[in-house]
Protein backbone atom coordinates (compact mmCIF):
# COMPACT_ATOMS: atom_id res chain seq x y z
CA UNK A 1 0.00 0.00 0.00
CA UNK A 2 2.48 2.10 1.40
CA UNK A 3 4.84 1.33 -1.96
CA UNK A 4 1.85 2.19 -4.26
CA UNK A 5 1.02 5.30 -3.20
CA UNK A 6 5.23 6.04 -3.29
CA UNK A 7 4.96 5.09 -7.38
CA UNK A 8 1.76 7.43 -7.31
CA UNK A 9 3.05 9.93 -6.09
CA UNK A 10 6.60 9.29 -7.98
CA UNK A 11 4.23 9.08 -11.19
CA UNK A 12 2.39 12.27 -10.39
CA UNK A 13 5.73 14.47 -9.75
CA UNK A 14 6.71 12.98 -13.20
CA UNK A 15 3.66 13.94 -15.14
CA UNK A 16 4.31 17.59 -13.02
CA UNK A 17 7.85 17.91 -14.84
CA UNK A 18 6.94 16.68 -18.19
CA UNK A 19 3.84 19.41 -17.99
CA UNK A 20 6.09 22.12 -17.04
CA UNK A 21 8.52 20.89 -19.53
CA UNK A 22 5.72 21.15 -22.27
CA UNK A 23 4.13 24.24 -21.14
CA UNK A 24 7.68 26.36 -20.75
CA UNK A 25 7.28 25.32 -24.42
CA UNK A 26 11.05 23.80 -24.68
CA UNK A 27 8.86 20.83 -26.56
CA UNK A 28 10.12 19.69 -29.94
CA UNK A 29 6.93 21.10 -32.82
CA UNK A 30 6.20 18.38 -35.25
CA UNK A 31 4.66 18.68 -38.10
CA UNK A 32 3.12 15.76 -40.48
CA UNK A 33 1.02 16.33 -44.13
CA UNK A 34 0.45 14.43 -46.61
CA UNK A 35 -1.16 15.80 -50.26
CA UNK A 36 -2.56 14.24 -52.59
CA UNK A 37 -3.23 15.36 -56.58
CA UNK A 38 -6.01 14.60 -58.96
CA UNK A 39 -4.07 15.19 -62.39
CA UNK A 40 -4.85 16.20 -65.65
CA UNK A 41 -2.47 17.15 -67.95
CA UNK A 42 -1.31 17.42 -71.57
CA UNK A 43 1.78 18.28 -70.84
CA UNK A 44 4.92 17.17 -73.18
CA UNK A 45 7.10 14.19 -71.27
CA UNK A 46 7.86 16.03 -68.35
CA UNK A 47 11.81 17.07 -67.61
CA UNK A 48 11.56 14.85 -64.39
CA UNK A 49 11.38 11.92 -67.00
CA UNK A 50 14.39 13.85 -69.21
CA UNK A 51 11.67 15.10 -71.02
CA UNK A 52 11.54 18.74 -72.28
CA UNK A 53 7.77 19.34 -70.62
CA UNK A 54 7.50 22.19 -68.61
CA UNK A 55 4.98 20.11 -65.86
CA UNK A 56 5.89 17.84 -63.34
CA UNK A 57 2.72 16.05 -64.61
CA UNK A 58 2.79 15.11 -67.75
CA UNK A 59 0.31 13.10 -70.20
CA UNK A 60 1.40 9.65 -68.57
CA UNK A 61 0.88 11.46 -65.08
CA UNK A 62 -2.99 11.77 -65.12
CA UNK A 63 -5.25 10.40 -62.27
CA UNK A 64 -3.99 10.48 -58.38
CA UNK A 65 -0.73 11.53 -57.60
CA UNK A 66 1.56 12.31 -54.03
CA UNK A 67 1.58 15.86 -54.40
CA UNK A 68 3.93 15.56 -51.28
CA UNK A 69 4.51 13.89 -47.94
CA UNK A 70 6.18 15.86 -45.97
CA UNK A 71 7.75 15.85 -42.09
CA UNK A 72 8.69 18.96 -40.14
CA UNK A 73 10.34 19.15 -36.89
CA UNK A 74 11.82 21.98 -34.65
CA UNK A 75 13.64 21.65 -31.77
CA UNK A 76 14.43 24.46 -29.34
CA UNK A 77 17.46 23.93 -27.80
CA UNK A 78 17.37 26.27 -24.88
CA UNK A 79 16.22 30.29 -25.37
CA UNK A 80 17.38 31.14 -28.48
CA UNK A 81 18.74 28.06 -30.00
CA UNK A 82 16.56 26.01 -32.38
CA UNK A 83 17.30 23.11 -35.18
CA UNK A 84 14.78 22.45 -38.14
CA UNK A 85 14.72 19.74 -40.09
CA UNK A 86 12.04 19.16 -43.20
CA UNK A 87 12.01 15.93 -44.58
CA UNK A 88 9.63 15.02 -47.77
CA UNK A 89 9.20 12.70 -50.69
CA UNK A 90 7.69 13.38 -53.98
CA UNK A 91 7.30 9.86 -54.92
CA UNK A 92 8.98 10.03 -58.24
CA UNK A 93 12.19 8.30 -59.41
CA UNK A 94 14.67 10.17 -56.47
CA UNK A 95 17.35 8.31 -55.07
CA UNK A 96 16.27 8.19 -51.32
CA UNK A 97 12.58 7.33 -50.52
CA UNK A 98 12.59 10.00 -48.10
CA UNK A 99 14.79 13.13 -48.15
CA UNK A 100 15.68 15.98 -46.45
CA UNK A 101 14.92 19.94 -47.98
CA UNK A 102 16.17 21.78 -44.95
CA UNK A 103 18.43 21.06 -41.82
CA UNK A 104 20.09 23.66 -40.01
CA UNK A 105 20.50 25.60 -36.46
CA UNK A 106 19.48 28.69 -36.04
CA UNK A 107 20.27 31.42 -33.12
CA UNK A 108 18.40 34.54 -32.92
CA UNK A 109 19.20 36.15 -29.73
CA UNK A 110 16.69 38.85 -28.70
CA UNK A 111 16.63 42.24 -30.32
CA UNK A 112 18.30 45.23 -28.26
CA UNK A 113 18.03 48.75 -28.40
CA UNK A 114 16.37 47.81 -31.82
CA UNK A 115 18.97 45.67 -33.38
CA UNK A 116 18.57 42.05 -33.92
CA UNK A 117 20.88 39.22 -35.13
CA UNK A 118 20.26 35.91 -36.69
CA UNK A 119 22.20 33.36 -37.53
CA UNK A 120 21.82 30.28 -39.18
CA UNK A 121 24.13 26.89 -39.51
CA UNK A 122 22.94 23.74 -41.99
CA UNK A 123 21.43 23.56 -45.19
CA UNK A 124 18.39 25.95 -45.85
CA UNK A 125 16.86 28.67 -48.55
CA UNK A 126 18.15 31.89 -49.25
CA UNK A 127 15.71 34.27 -48.04
CA UNK A 128 14.37 35.28 -51.24
CA UNK A 129 11.02 34.02 -51.90
CA UNK A 130 8.18 36.13 -50.41
CA UNK A 131 6.38 33.84 -52.10
CA UNK A 132 7.32 30.90 -50.73
CA UNK A 133 6.45 32.26 -47.44
CA UNK A 134 3.91 29.07 -45.91
CA UNK A 135 4.95 26.28 -43.94
CA UNK A 136 7.42 23.76 -46.29
CA UNK A 137 8.46 26.34 -48.18
CA UNK A 138 5.64 26.42 -50.19
CA UNK A 139 3.65 29.04 -51.83
CA UNK A 140 -0.15 29.37 -50.23
CA UNK A 141 -1.37 31.05 -53.50
CA UNK A 142 -1.37 28.20 -55.95
CA UNK A 143 -0.32 24.75 -56.41
CA UNK A 144 2.60 25.77 -58.56
CA UNK A 145 4.57 28.88 -57.53
CA UNK A 146 6.42 30.85 -60.41
CA UNK A 147 9.28 30.11 -62.52
CA UNK A 148 11.39 32.20 -59.81
CA UNK A 149 10.29 30.05 -56.90
CA UNK A 150 10.11 26.84 -58.62
CA UNK A 151 13.95 26.88 -59.81
CA UNK A 152 15.16 28.18 -56.36
CA UNK A 153 13.19 25.18 -55.12
CA UNK A 154 15.41 23.08 -57.54
CA UNK A 155 18.51 23.95 -58.08
CA UNK A 156 19.62 26.48 -54.80
CA UNK A 157 20.13 26.00 -51.10
CA UNK A 158 22.67 27.32 -48.76
CA UNK A 159 24.80 24.46 -47.21
CA UNK A 160 26.82 26.85 -45.04
CA UNK A 161 26.29 29.94 -42.76
CA UNK A 162 23.86 32.94 -42.80
CA UNK A 163 24.08 36.10 -40.71
CA UNK A 164 21.68 38.51 -40.97
CA UNK A 165 21.55 41.98 -38.90
CA UNK A 166 17.66 43.28 -38.21
CA UNK A 167 16.76 47.02 -37.71
CA UNK A 168 13.43 46.70 -36.06
CA UNK A 169 12.07 50.12 -36.70
CA UNK A 170 8.73 49.53 -35.86
CA UNK A 171 9.46 48.98 -32.42
CA UNK A 172 10.78 51.92 -31.80
CA UNK A 173 7.80 54.02 -33.57
CA UNK A 174 8.85 54.06 -37.21
CA UNK A 175 7.16 52.74 -40.08
CA UNK A 176 9.75 50.84 -41.19
CA UNK A 177 12.42 47.95 -40.64
CA UNK A 178 15.49 46.99 -42.39
CA UNK A 179 17.16 43.78 -42.66
CA UNK A 180 20.62 42.83 -44.15
CA UNK A 181 21.62 39.05 -44.73
CA UNK A 182 24.72 37.66 -46.08
CA UNK A 183 25.50 34.02 -46.42
CA UNK A 184 28.97 31.39 -47.38
CA UNK A 185 28.14 28.88 -48.85
CA UNK A 186 29.19 25.80 -50.79
CA UNK A 187 27.91 22.22 -52.36
CA UNK A 188 25.50 24.22 -54.70
CA UNK A 189 28.43 24.13 -57.61
CA UNK A 190 25.87 22.15 -60.18
CA UNK A 191 23.61 25.15 -59.66
CA UNK A 192 22.86 26.00 -63.40
CA UNK A 193 22.65 22.58 -64.68
CA UNK A 194 19.25 22.28 -64.59
CA UNK A 195 18.47 25.56 -66.26
CA UNK A 196 20.95 24.59 -69.24
CA UNK A 197 19.60 21.03 -69.60
CA UNK A 198 15.81 21.47 -69.65
CA UNK A 199 15.28 25.42 -68.83
CA UNK A 200 12.63 26.93 -66.70
CA UNK A 201 9.67 24.86 -65.25
CA UNK A 202 6.50 25.11 -63.46
CA UNK A 203 6.31 23.12 -60.59
CA UNK A 204 6.56 22.47 -56.80
CA UNK A 205 8.48 19.93 -56.47
CA UNK A 206 11.73 20.89 -54.06
CA UNK A 207 14.96 18.82 -54.70
CA UNK A 208 16.02 17.11 -51.61
CA UNK A 209 19.76 17.22 -49.87
CA UNK A 210 20.84 14.05 -51.04
CA UNK A 211 18.34 13.16 -53.83
CA UNK A 212 18.40 14.32 -58.23
CA UNK A 213 15.91 16.01 -60.51
CA UNK A 214 15.94 14.30 -63.55
CA UNK A 215 17.48 15.82 -67.16
CA UNK A 216 17.85 15.69 -70.40
CA UNK A 217 19.75 12.58 -72.04
CA UNK A 218 22.70 13.49 -74.02
CA UNK A 219 26.19 12.19 -74.80
CA UNK A 220 27.97 14.74 -72.08
CA UNK A 221 25.54 14.38 -69.51
CA UNK A 222 24.28 12.10 -67.38
CA UNK A 223 19.78 11.48 -67.33
CA UNK A 224 19.90 12.29 -63.75
CA UNK A 225 21.36 15.54 -61.40
CA UNK A 226 22.49 16.01 -58.01
CA UNK A 227 22.06 19.36 -57.36
CA UNK A 228 23.78 19.57 -53.74
CA UNK A 229 27.74 19.19 -54.42
CA UNK A 230 31.26 21.01 -53.78
CA UNK A 231 32.78 20.28 -56.70
CA UNK A 232 35.81 22.90 -57.05
CA UNK A 233 36.41 23.93 -53.15
CA UNK A 234 35.61 27.21 -53.60
CA UNK A 235 32.78 29.09 -51.33
CA UNK A 236 30.10 31.07 -52.93
CA UNK A 237 28.34 34.05 -50.93
CA UNK A 238 24.89 35.98 -51.07
CA UNK A 239 24.47 39.68 -49.85
CA UNK A 240 20.63 40.57 -49.22
CA UNK A 241 18.77 43.57 -47.80
CA UNK A 242 14.67 43.80 -47.05
CA UNK A 243 12.90 47.08 -46.52
CA UNK A 244 9.46 46.29 -44.83
CA UNK A 245 6.69 49.24 -44.53
CA UNK A 246 4.70 47.81 -41.40
CA UNK A 247 3.25 44.59 -42.18
CA UNK A 248 2.16 46.39 -45.39
CA UNK A 249 4.60 45.71 -48.23
CA UNK A 250 7.80 44.32 -48.04
CA UNK A 251 11.06 44.40 -50.59
CA UNK A 252 13.65 42.24 -50.95
CA UNK A 253 16.76 42.06 -52.94
CA UNK A 254 19.37 39.78 -53.16
CA UNK A 255 22.84 38.76 -55.19
CA UNK A 256 24.01 35.28 -55.58
CA UNK A 257 27.22 34.13 -56.74
CA UNK A 258 28.66 30.56 -56.63
CA UNK A 259 31.71 31.44 -57.55
CA UNK A 260 32.32 28.45 -59.07
CA UNK A 261 35.44 27.67 -61.15
CA UNK A 262 34.06 26.43 -64.58
CA UNK A 263 36.85 24.38 -65.77
CA UNK A 264 36.60 22.30 -62.41
CA UNK A 265 34.77 18.97 -62.94
CA UNK A 266 33.16 16.27 -60.91
CA UNK A 267 33.42 12.69 -62.14
CA UNK A 268 31.42 10.80 -59.08
CA UNK A 269 27.89 13.40 -60.71
CA UNK A 270 29.18 13.64 -64.32
CA UNK A 271 28.96 17.36 -63.97
CA UNK A 272 30.53 20.62 -64.12
CA UNK A 273 31.04 23.33 -61.48
CA UNK A 274 28.73 25.98 -63.20
CA UNK A 275 29.58 29.17 -62.43
CA UNK A 276 25.98 31.02 -61.33
CA UNK A 277 25.06 33.79 -60.69
CA UNK A 278 21.99 35.94 -60.24
CA UNK A 279 20.19 39.42 -58.71
CA UNK A 280 16.57 38.77 -58.05
CA UNK A 281 14.02 41.41 -56.44
CA UNK A 282 10.69 40.91 -54.63
CA UNK A 283 8.08 43.15 -54.00
CA UNK A 284 4.76 42.17 -52.03
CA UNK A 285 2.18 44.26 -50.97
CA UNK A 286 -0.83 43.17 -48.81
CA UNK A 287 -3.75 45.54 -48.39
CA UNK A 288 -6.54 45.74 -45.43
CA UNK A 289 -9.19 43.91 -47.61
CA UNK A 290 -6.35 40.81 -48.27
CA UNK A 291 -5.58 41.46 -51.25
CA UNK A 292 -1.94 40.98 -52.33
CA UNK A 293 0.45 42.05 -55.12
CA UNK A 294 3.53 40.55 -55.55
CA UNK A 295 6.09 41.10 -58.38
CA UNK A 296 9.33 39.04 -58.76
CA UNK A 297 12.26 39.49 -61.21
CA UNK A 298 15.84 37.39 -61.65
CA UNK A 299 18.39 37.81 -63.54
CA UNK A 300 21.42 36.25 -63.94
CA UNK A 301 23.86 33.97 -65.96
CA UNK A 302 25.62 30.31 -65.59
CA UNK A 303 28.65 28.90 -67.33
CA UNK A 304 31.15 26.10 -67.71
CA UNK A 305 34.10 25.62 -69.51
CA UNK A 306 34.94 22.13 -70.44
CA UNK A 307 36.82 23.35 -73.63
CA UNK A 308 35.51 26.63 -74.55
CA UNK A 309 33.56 29.03 -72.24
CA UNK A 310 29.58 28.18 -72.74
CA UNK A 311 27.25 30.76 -71.31
CA UNK A 312 23.80 30.81 -70.50
CA UNK A 313 22.15 34.16 -69.88
CA UNK A 314 18.43 33.65 -67.89
CA UNK A 315 16.26 36.05 -66.97
CA UNK A 316 12.20 35.55 -65.31
CA UNK A 317 9.47 38.08 -64.58
CA UNK A 318 6.22 37.54 -62.17
CA UNK A 319 3.35 38.97 -61.34
CA UNK A 320 0.68 37.28 -58.80
CA UNK A 321 -2.45 39.09 -57.57
CA UNK A 322 -4.57 37.51 -55.01
CA UNK A 323 -7.96 37.98 -53.09
CA UNK A 324 -8.65 36.28 -49.74
CA UNK A 325 -11.89 35.85 -47.93
CA UNK A 326 -11.58 34.24 -44.62
CA UNK A 327 -10.46 30.80 -45.47
CA UNK A 328 -10.94 31.01 -49.27
CA UNK A 329 -8.65 32.31 -51.76
CA UNK A 330 -8.11 33.25 -55.49
CA UNK A 331 -4.82 33.85 -56.73
CA UNK A 332 -3.34 33.73 -60.55
CA UNK A 333 -0.03 34.55 -61.82
CA UNK A 334 1.52 35.44 -64.74
CA UNK A 335 5.68 33.95 -65.69
CA UNK A 336 7.51 35.42 -68.73
CA UNK A 337 10.96 33.64 -68.87
CA UNK A 338 14.01 33.67 -71.25
CA UNK A 339 17.58 31.90 -71.44
CA UNK A 340 19.68 32.58 -74.09
CA UNK A 341 22.69 30.22 -74.52
CA UNK A 342 25.60 31.75 -76.30
CA UNK A 343 23.65 34.88 -77.37
CA UNK A 344 21.84 33.15 -79.50
CA UNK A 345 18.13 32.29 -78.92
CA UNK A 346 17.85 29.96 -81.61
CA UNK A 347 20.39 27.80 -80.20
CA UNK A 348 19.34 24.48 -78.34
CA UNK A 349 20.08 25.55 -74.76
CA UNK A 350 18.19 28.76 -75.52
CA UNK A 351 14.25 28.89 -74.94
CA UNK A 352 11.54 31.72 -73.68
CA UNK A 353 8.16 31.20 -72.72
CA UNK A 354 5.28 32.54 -70.37
CA UNK A 355 3.21 30.89 -68.29
CA UNK A 356 -0.68 31.32 -66.23
CA UNK A 357 -1.86 29.86 -63.24
CA UNK A 358 -4.87 30.87 -61.88
CA UNK A 359 -6.22 28.92 -58.12
CA UNK A 360 -8.88 28.75 -55.80
CA UNK A 361 -7.78 27.73 -51.91
CA UNK A 362 -9.73 26.98 -49.39
CA UNK A 363 -7.59 26.41 -46.00
CA UNK A 364 -9.37 25.60 -43.09
CA UNK A 365 -7.20 26.27 -40.69
CA UNK A 366 -6.96 23.13 -38.27
CA UNK A 367 -6.27 19.90 -40.89
CA UNK A 368 -7.65 20.65 -44.44
CA UNK A 369 -6.38 22.46 -47.16
CA UNK A 370 -8.27 22.17 -50.75
CA UNK A 371 -6.48 23.57 -53.75
CA UNK A 372 -7.63 23.42 -57.68
CA UNK A 373 -4.97 25.53 -60.21
CA UNK A 374 -5.56 25.59 -64.15
CA UNK A 375 -2.61 26.23 -65.40
CA UNK A 376 -0.94 26.83 -68.80
CA UNK A 377 2.72 27.25 -70.12
CA UNK A 378 3.84 28.13 -74.00
CA UNK A 379 7.38 27.72 -74.44
CA UNK A 380 9.73 27.43 -77.46
CA UNK A 381 12.40 25.21 -76.81
CA UNK A 382 15.07 24.50 -79.94
CA UNK A 383 16.44 21.82 -78.12
CA UNK A 384 13.13 20.00 -78.69
CA UNK A 385 13.48 19.71 -82.12
CA UNK A 386 17.14 18.68 -81.87
CA UNK A 387 17.40 16.47 -79.44
CA UNK A 388 13.76 14.75 -79.31
CA UNK A 389 12.68 15.55 -83.15
CA UNK A 390 9.38 17.51 -81.64
CA UNK A 391 8.26 20.54 -82.39
CA UNK A 392 10.20 23.31 -80.37
CA UNK A 393 6.59 25.81 -79.51
CA UNK A 394 4.60 23.47 -76.93
CA UNK A 395 1.51 24.75 -75.05
CA UNK A 396 1.00 22.64 -72.08
CA UNK A 397 -1.84 22.99 -69.67
CA UNK A 398 -3.00 21.06 -66.27
CA UNK A 399 -5.65 21.21 -64.01
CA UNK A 400 -4.53 19.63 -60.67
CA UNK A 401 -6.83 19.07 -57.56
CA UNK A 402 -4.84 19.41 -54.23
CA UNK A 403 -6.18 17.84 -50.99
CA UNK A 404 -3.85 18.28 -47.59
CA UNK A 405 -3.98 16.94 -44.26
CA UNK A 406 -1.76 17.89 -41.91
CA UNK A 407 -1.20 16.81 -38.47
CA UNK A 408 0.84 18.79 -35.75
CA UNK A 409 1.34 18.27 -32.25
CA UNK A 410 4.53 18.70 -29.95
CA UNK A 411 6.15 16.77 -27.51
CA UNK B 1 -2.62 40.32 -22.61
CA UNK B 2 -3.02 37.06 -24.66
CA UNK B 3 -1.73 36.07 -27.85
CA UNK B 4 -4.39 34.58 -30.41
CA UNK B 5 -4.18 33.73 -33.92
CA UNK B 6 -0.48 35.08 -34.16
CA UNK B 7 -1.48 38.43 -33.04
CA UNK B 8 -1.68 40.17 -29.16
CA UNK B 9 -5.11 40.92 -27.88
CA UNK B 10 -5.50 43.32 -26.88
CA UNK B 11 -2.81 44.87 -28.66
CA UNK B 12 -2.75 48.02 -26.34
CA UNK B 13 -3.33 48.03 -23.21
CA UNK B 14 -2.88 51.21 -20.52
CA UNK B 15 -1.89 50.52 -16.94
CA UNK B 16 -0.85 52.48 -14.35
CA UNK B 17 2.79 52.14 -12.80
CA UNK B 18 3.72 49.29 -10.29
CA UNK B 19 0.76 47.43 -12.18
CA UNK B 20 1.47 43.60 -13.96
CA UNK B 21 0.36 42.30 -16.67
CA UNK B 22 0.11 38.64 -17.35
CA UNK B 23 0.85 37.21 -21.07
CA UNK B 24 -0.77 33.96 -21.54
CA UNK B 25 -0.33 32.27 -25.15
CA UNK B 26 -3.40 30.90 -26.42
CA UNK B 27 -2.29 30.11 -29.46
CA UNK B 28 -1.07 25.79 -30.26
CA UNK B 29 2.40 27.60 -31.31
CA UNK B 30 4.77 29.06 -29.36
CA UNK B 31 5.98 32.80 -28.82
CA UNK B 32 8.61 34.48 -27.44
CA UNK B 33 7.55 37.84 -25.72
CA UNK B 34 10.55 40.91 -25.41
CA UNK B 35 10.62 44.58 -25.12
CA UNK B 36 13.50 46.65 -24.92
CA UNK B 37 11.78 50.10 -24.45
CA UNK B 38 13.20 51.79 -21.96
CA UNK B 39 10.28 52.04 -19.93
CA UNK B 40 10.76 48.10 -19.26
CA UNK B 41 13.37 45.45 -20.55
CA UNK B 42 12.43 41.68 -20.53
CA UNK B 43 12.07 38.61 -22.00
CA UNK B 44 9.76 35.85 -22.25
CA UNK B 45 11.66 32.52 -23.52
CA UNK B 46 9.76 30.53 -26.30
CA UNK B 47 6.74 29.19 -24.75
CA UNK B 48 2.95 27.84 -24.82
CA UNK B 49 0.29 28.27 -22.36
CA UNK B 50 1.06 30.38 -18.88
CA UNK B 51 4.15 29.18 -17.64
CA UNK B 52 5.76 32.63 -16.61
CA UNK B 53 4.61 34.81 -13.32
CA UNK B 54 3.30 38.51 -14.28
CA UNK B 55 5.63 41.27 -14.93
CA UNK B 56 5.67 44.05 -13.15
CA UNK B 57 5.71 47.40 -14.71
CA UNK B 58 7.42 49.86 -12.70
CA UNK B 59 8.29 53.13 -14.88
CA UNK B 60 5.95 55.43 -16.74
CA UNK B 61 6.15 55.32 -20.49
CA UNK B 62 5.41 53.53 -23.95
CA UNK B 63 6.53 49.45 -23.50
CA UNK B 64 6.55 47.99 -27.29
CA UNK B 65 5.99 44.30 -27.26
CA UNK B 66 7.28 41.75 -29.89
CA UNK B 67 7.45 38.52 -30.82
CA UNK B 68 11.03 37.16 -31.67
CA UNK B 69 9.92 34.47 -33.53
CA UNK B 70 7.02 35.82 -35.44
CA UNK B 71 7.90 39.42 -36.68
CA UNK B 72 4.35 40.74 -37.21
CA UNK B 73 3.41 40.59 -33.89
CA UNK B 74 3.65 43.78 -32.23
CA UNK B 75 1.65 45.11 -28.86
CA UNK B 76 2.08 47.93 -26.58
CA UNK B 77 1.42 48.45 -22.65
CA UNK B 78 1.14 52.13 -21.91
CA UNK B 79 2.26 52.75 -18.73
CA UNK B 80 1.14 55.70 -16.91
CA UNK B 81 1.21 57.87 -14.01
CA UNK B 82 -1.92 59.88 -14.58
CA UNK B 83 -4.56 60.39 -11.97
CA UNK B 84 -7.03 59.06 -14.80
CA UNK B 85 -6.44 57.35 -17.66
CA UNK B 86 -8.23 55.09 -19.78
CA UNK B 87 -8.26 53.74 -23.91
CA UNK B 88 -10.73 55.06 -26.20
CA UNK B 89 -13.60 53.34 -28.13
CA UNK B 90 -13.96 52.51 -31.48
CA UNK B 91 -15.70 56.39 -32.04
CA UNK B 92 -12.34 57.87 -30.56
CA UNK B 93 -14.19 58.45 -27.02
CA UNK B 94 -12.80 58.14 -23.14
CA UNK B 95 -14.92 58.80 -20.09
CA UNK B 96 -13.40 59.60 -16.45
CA UNK B 97 -15.60 59.66 -13.55
CA UNK B 98 -15.33 61.41 -10.17
CA UNK B 99 -12.72 63.64 -11.63
CA UNK B 100 -12.03 66.55 -9.14
CA UNK B 101 -12.87 69.75 -10.28
CA UNK B 102 -9.76 71.93 -11.80
CA UNK B 103 -7.82 72.33 -14.98
CA UNK B 104 -6.65 69.28 -16.48
CA UNK B 105 -4.17 68.65 -19.00
CA UNK B 106 -5.66 65.85 -21.11
CA UNK B 107 -2.67 63.72 -23.34
CA UNK B 108 -3.57 61.46 -26.37
CA UNK B 109 -1.41 58.27 -27.43
CA UNK B 110 -2.16 56.02 -30.04
CA UNK B 111 0.18 54.08 -31.63
CA UNK B 112 -0.09 54.77 -35.11
CA UNK B 113 -0.11 58.48 -34.23
CA UNK B 114 1.15 60.50 -37.45
CA UNK B 115 2.19 64.02 -35.44
CA UNK B 116 5.09 65.62 -35.17
CA UNK B 117 4.37 67.14 -31.47
CA UNK B 118 2.32 65.76 -28.56
CA UNK B 119 -1.14 66.03 -28.75
CA UNK B 120 -3.06 67.44 -25.84
CA UNK B 121 -5.44 69.41 -24.95
CA UNK B 122 -6.42 71.45 -21.81
CA UNK B 123 -9.79 70.68 -20.12
CA UNK B 124 -11.93 72.75 -16.88
CA UNK B 125 -13.64 70.15 -14.98
CA UNK B 126 -16.34 71.91 -12.69
CA UNK B 127 -19.47 70.27 -10.73
CA UNK B 128 -18.14 67.38 -11.98
CA UNK B 129 -18.36 68.18 -16.01
CA UNK B 130 -16.19 69.17 -18.32
CA UNK B 131 -15.44 67.84 -21.80
CA UNK B 132 -12.40 68.82 -24.62
CA UNK B 133 -11.90 67.56 -28.05
CA UNK B 134 -8.42 67.27 -29.55
CA UNK B 135 -7.95 66.36 -33.38
CA UNK B 136 -5.53 65.59 -35.10
CA UNK B 137 -3.53 66.75 -37.51
CA UNK B 138 -3.16 64.04 -39.28
CA UNK B 139 -4.43 60.53 -40.30
CA UNK B 140 -3.00 57.42 -38.38
CA UNK B 141 -0.97 55.61 -40.01
CA UNK B 142 -1.95 51.94 -41.50
CA UNK B 143 -3.07 49.56 -38.78
CA UNK B 144 -1.42 46.16 -38.97
CA UNK B 145 -3.24 43.63 -40.82
CA UNK B 146 -3.22 40.94 -38.28
CA UNK B 147 -5.66 38.01 -39.75
CA UNK B 148 -3.10 35.78 -42.10
CA UNK B 149 -3.15 32.18 -41.57
CA UNK B 150 -0.91 31.06 -38.82
CA UNK B 151 1.07 28.26 -41.32
CA UNK B 152 2.53 31.68 -43.33
CA UNK B 153 5.30 33.27 -42.11
CA UNK B 154 5.99 30.56 -39.65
Amino acid sequence: MRTGGRQLVSSAGLLLCLTLFATHGVAADWELSLDLRAVSSDGRNSFLDNGLGKLRFDDDDDGIRLGRLRAAWNQPLGETFSAHIEASTWDDDDKNPIDLTEAYLEYRPYPRAGWRTRLRLGAFYPPMSLESRAIGWESPYTITPSTISAWIGEEIRTIGLEAQVDWLGTRLGHSFDFQMTGAVFGWNDPAGTMLAMHGFALHDRQTTLFGRVGALQTDLQMAKKELFHEIDGRPGFYVGAQARYLDRAILNVLHYDNRADPTAEAIEIRDFAWKTRFDAAALRIETANDWTVLLQAMQGDTAINPYILLNWDFDSQSALVSKRWGRHMLAAHYDWFEIEFQDDAALSGSENGNAWAIAYSCDTGEHWRFALEWLRVESDVPARAEFLGEAPFAIESKLELSVRYTLSGNF
Amino acid sequence: MDQVNLAFAPDVLVIPVHSTVQFPNSDAISHQVYSFSSARQFQLPLYRGRPYPPVQFDQPGVVTLGCNIHDNMIAYVLVTDAPFFGRTDARGQWRAADVPDGRYRVRVWHPLLNEAREVDGMVDVSAAHGAVSIRLSKALRPAPLGSRPHTWDY
